[in-house]
């Protein structure tokens, strides 16, 4: 895969480094490819676009769409929907680093869902108004536990998915807890990223 | 489904704090069946295991090889690890239930992300495991000190794949933790930072001292069946 390079990198060629500079186009693995967007070292045009994230669209919540997202279609809901084989549910006001996007969409091949932590103090026992407290102290053993940033979500299309979105959309109350109450009840592998790809 | 404690404790210091965390544990739950992995038996524990395969003979192995063959060795469906220099303050059943719901696992984020994220393994192996999983931005510290595990398929695929990567370094268990999850994905349910270090379960980090660095050089590509057959030293082939 093709990169354009935002920061100077060194590449192994042959078994010899050879350092490219800013601007420089070098051809690297996918993998690679997904770590230096990541951090904000490449860019790829918008066919490569394309091929790191086939079949990828954003969920957006709410009635206008917040920015483009990396050329990705984009669609407007009012409550978390799969709206394609990998979907990005975007809530605002959620924080989205946009060099993130290809690799939560990446982990999709092997797990349920990615999504952040809200931080890595603030537990469930600690949030929501009485009555949510009331509802998810029902159905987990301990509220001692983290919370997810549910304003960012990656999902894929699957049985169990479709599940869990449809389950998380029936609770009511404050959207964390009703997200970790969805989700005991119904495990997933899911993958649980530092509360850095929420912006937190 | 039958529950229990396991630890592993090698070594006077190990076998020592293992008495401690045993008796903080009963206190609490007296009819709690406790199994300990170790070189000699422990009266303490209901049961003892010391036959363990193909340990390998330097110290970082005694301490990691066992526990990373857990899934395999503990006699319970339902186990929590606890680490020998732990300490049981509160009721620890809840930690159960989330195998129980359908979870494989469960376990404590670190509070060592950012600059201190797998600040405690060799340098080889965090930049490693940067180069191959993301680092301290992409993927979240796990702690290894404290968890549940329910036995299953699953389980047992991803604990192969724990040893297989620990094996590469053979040095703390973290990294290879969070590679692992990343080759074997598993239904992982968190707990919160009580349950590892907090009101829950205390946890003296650094009270079992250990050795520093990793295998030498020339025991890290011997067979370690061959290691434990030749009654090799420590250290040396």
């Amino acid at each position: 895969m093709w990169v354009q390079l935002l920061k100077v990198r060194q590449v192994e060629r042959n078994g010899v480094p050879t350092m490219y500079q800013i601007g420089d186009w070098v051809e690297i693995g996918k993998h690679d490819a997904l770590m230096w967007i990541a951090d904000g070292a490449a860019v790829v045009g918008p066919r490569a676009q394309h091929a790191l994230m086939p079949n990828c669209g954003v969920c957006a919540i709410g009635n206008e769409i917040p920015y483009q997202v990396m050329g990705l279609p984009i669609t407007c809901k009012s409550i978390p929907t799969i709206t394609h084989p990998k979907t990005l549910v975007l809530a605002p006001p959620g924080k989205l680093k946009l060099g993130f996007v290809p690799l939560g969409f990446y982990h999709l091949a092997k797990f349920d869902v990615c999504v952040p932590l809200w931080d890595l103090r603030t537990m469930a026992s600690e949030i929501g108004m009485a009555d949510d407290q009331a509802r998810t102290k029902a159905v987990l053993p301990d509220l001692r536990v983290p919370i997810y940033d549910t304003r960012l979500l990656w999902i894929r299309d699957s049985v169990e998915g479709r599940t869990f979105i449809s389950a998380w959309n029936a609770e009511p109350g404050e959207r964390r807890l009703a997200f970790l109450r969805t989700l005991f009840t119904h495990p997933l592998k899911i993958l649980a990223l530092p509360p850095m790809w929420g912006g937190r | 489904m039958l529950k229990g404690v396991c630890y592993v404790a090698y070594g006077e210091a190990a076998r020592s704090e293992c008495r401690l965390s045993i008796l903080s544990l009963q206190a609490l739950h007296p009819n709690l069946p406790i199994c300990v992995l170790s070189d000699r038996p422990l009266p303490e524990a209901d049961r003892t295991i010391t036959d363990v395969q193909n340990v390998p003979p330097y110290t970082w192995g005694l301490a990691r090889w066992p526990k990373l063959c857990l899934n395999n060795l503990s006699p319970f469906p339902l186990t929590c690890y606890l680490d020998a220099d732990t300490r049981v303050r509160e009721n620890i059943m809840a930690g159960f239930e989330p195998l129980e719901a359908g979870w494989d696992m469960a376990i404590v984020p670190s509070e060592n992300q950012d600059k201190e994220w797998l600040w405690h393994i060799s340098e080889v192996e965090r930049d490693t495991t940067a180069s191959e999983i993301g680092g301290p931005e992409w993927a979240l510290q796990l702690q290894g000190g404290v968890w549940f595990i329910r036995r299953g398929a699953a389980i047992d695929k991803f604990f192969s794949v724990w040893r297989r990567e620990w094996q590469r370094f053979e040095g703390q268990d973290q990294g290879a933790l969070m590679r692992a999850l990343r080759i074997a994905p598993i239904r992982m349910w968190l707990l919160g930072r009580p349950w590892n270090g907090g009101a829950v379960i205390q946890h003296r980090f650094g009270a079992i001292p250990r050795s520093p660095g990793g295998v030498a050089a020339a025991t890290r590509n011997v067979p370690i069946a061959a290691q434990i057959t030749s009654g090799a030293a420590p250290g040396g082939v």
